[in-house]
């Protein structure tokens, strides 16, 4: 991965405080182009927080967060989404009577598309099979798939994923690990994700977040050589 | 076809019925029929909030009144020859009333769904309610229209070179009026706006992350539906030729709440179903006993629990 790819996303000095708490330490990062960046960390760490901040969800107390070098402030979720940020969620959000190719139909006819893109968008999250399926009698791991086929139904240029490996067995986890590496370099990707196999199948740069600070940010063999990261994060092998 | 044959055989029922009433004897069934499907319009107004976009709505008897009060006013101003607030003439004309009985009540919809839609749950149907209740005590107040006796006029709007004084007549007149609104309920559901409403019903934080200004899509679900109710309330004005503040009551909204839940929300047909057996029960308990409501409310907790989904959804059927 070239490094001097430009930035596409930019956090300047984020910080969030739930009351007392600092959730959000000062955190900086750029995200570049058609980059996959995992964010990894201990739970409660902050990682959701983060990407509930970028989306929108949530006000920052702090900083700044930059796409394309536009700061987008107070801008709606909607609004975000339609400049090409898309994410999912840990515990998948779909909408459980509908069918899967209607819930990539909703994505569709969100940002004015038409609804025969839908097939394209489950072919590449490989949930084509179950298409005409009320989502409801979807597994886990299919829900999964769905969720990034319809956050691909939006067009991003930056996909948040919220631990798309939560609660995969190792068989679908090699599944969507295959279907993410079929995205790389054409959509960027914040990866938070705790299943490290994934996070070094596919990132090109991993930061760490521990009590909601940046305490690495380095290319997969630096960040696991970094003994700061093992002390907090990876572990020193010797339990 | 199976689909198609209840709806069709239930439109020639009606087409029959004021033949069907005559032959009976009983004429008067005639306008409590027109009664039920001016009721099932306004239920089906609710629906669009609450079946199709999950808002619990307390307050459709304000839009319901207001499409009443529409007519009430534009009527009376009519026969006296008085501009409304000096400046507006009034209307005998029944489709330039239902027109602004639609749009004033599409405005007190947009104004109140405004405000009532930065909340959820349980403070969206109380806000709703206050709504409601605020709207019921200014026509309360209101004495140049009448206050809390009411507006009284003698005739019917007219339409074309129909005889509106005919119970018949205005019979058909509210069916077509009936059938028009479904049509535009399933348009509603079938359209691209439909599919994203329902999505929000189920999911919002899901459709929010998809891009969609969820609030504008249940504010628009919203004035639909205000405009719905005020349809209804205009039909019904005429139906009586009177309108009072009783029609925005708070039990109003909760009248069309069950009609809803019993009939099925979120179907096309099921609130009509719903406002015929709620109407139809009140009717016939009526002439059994003074104490009908207490034979009314244990039945309706029976009829939800055994029907569960509503009337609409008997044997699977979703129409």
């Amino acid at each position: 991965m070239n490094p001097n790819m430009s930035a596409l996303l930019v956090l300047d000095d984020l910080t969030k405080n739930f009351g007392g708490l600092r959730v959000t330490d000062h955190v900086s990062l750029d995200l570049r182009a058609g980059e996959v960046h995992a964010l990894i960390g201990p739970n409660g760490a902050g990682k959701t927080t983060l990407i509930s901040q970028i989306m929108g969800e949530l006000a920052p107390d702090g900083g700044a967060i930059l796409l394309d070098g536009a700061e987008l402030g107070t801008l709606s979720q909607a609004a975000r989404v339609k400049r090409g940020l898309a994410r999912t969620f840990q515990v998948p959000q779909v909408l459980g009577e509908y069918s899967a190719r209607e819930n990539v139909v909703a994505a569709l006819y969100a940002r004015g598309a038409s609804a025969s893109e839908a097939d394209q968008h489950l072919a590449r999250a490989a949930i084509s099979a179950r298409a005409d399926m009320r989502v409801s009698d979807l597994s886990h791991g299919e829900r999964k798939q769905l969720e990034l086929a319809i956050a691909l139904a939006t067009k991003p240029r930056m996909l948040l994923l919220d631990e798309p490996m939560a609660g995969l067995g190792p068989v679908e986890s090699a599944q969507m690990i295959d279907i993410l590496k079929g995205l790389r370099g054409e959509i960027a990707m914040l990866l938070v994700e705790h299943d490290m196999k994934a996070v070094f199948a596919l990132a090109d740069r991993i930061s760490v977040l521990v009590y909601g600070a940046i305490i690495a940010t380095g290319a997969p063999q630096e960040i696991q050589n970094d003994p700061r990261v093992r002390e907090a994060y990876l572990g020193t092998g010797e339990d | 076809m199976r689909k198609f044959l209840l709806p069709i055989l239930g439109l020639g029922l009606l087409l029959c019925w004021p033949f069907l009433a005559e032959k009976m004897g009983a004429p008067a069934l005639i306008t409590l029929f027109t009664r039920m499907m001016i009721l099932g319009v306004a239920a089906s107004a609710l629906n669009i909030a609450l079946g199709f976009g999950g808002l619990v709505s307390l307050g459709h008897a304000a839009f319901y009144g207001i499409g009443a009060y529409a007519i009430g006013i534009s009527t009376t101003h009519a026969i006296s020859g008085e501009p409304f607030l000096g400046l507006v003439a009034g209307s005998n004309l029944l489709l330039v009333n239902m027109l602004v009985a639609v749009v004033v009540s599409g405005i007190a919809a947009a104004i109140i769904g405004a405000l009532a839609l930065r909340t959820s749950g349980i403070q969206f149907i109380m806000i709703t309610l206050a709504f409601a209740q605020m709207v019921f005590f200014l026509f309360l107040a209101l004495k140049a229209y009448g206050g809390d006796d009411g507006l009284t006029f003698r005739r019917r709007n007219s339409l074309f070179d129909l005889n509106m004084r005919d119970d018949a007549t205005f019979f058909y007149v509210t069916l077509g009026f009936l059938l028009v609104w479904l049509a535009i309920c399933a348009r509603v559901l079938h359209s691209r706006f439909g599919l994203l409403l329902g999505g929000i019903r189920q999911n919002e934080r899901r459709m929010q992350a998809i891009g969609v200004d969820t609030f504008r899509l249940k504010w628009l679900a919203f004035i639909i539906s205000g405009m719905g109710a005020g349809l209804a309330g205009a039909l019904m004005a005429n139906l009586g030729r009177f309108v009072s503040p009783d029609l925005m009551h708070w039990t109003t909204s909760g009248e069309l709440l069950i009609m809803c839940v019993l009939g099925g929300s979120g179907t096309i047909i099921g609130p009509v179903l719903g406002a015929f057996a709620l109407i139809g029960l009140e009717a016939t308990l009526n002439t059994w006993t003074e104490h009908w409501q207490a034979i009314l409310g244990p039945l309706l907790v029976l009829m939800v629990l055994a029907f569960r989904g509503g009337l609409a959804r008997i044997g699977g059927r979703k129409p």
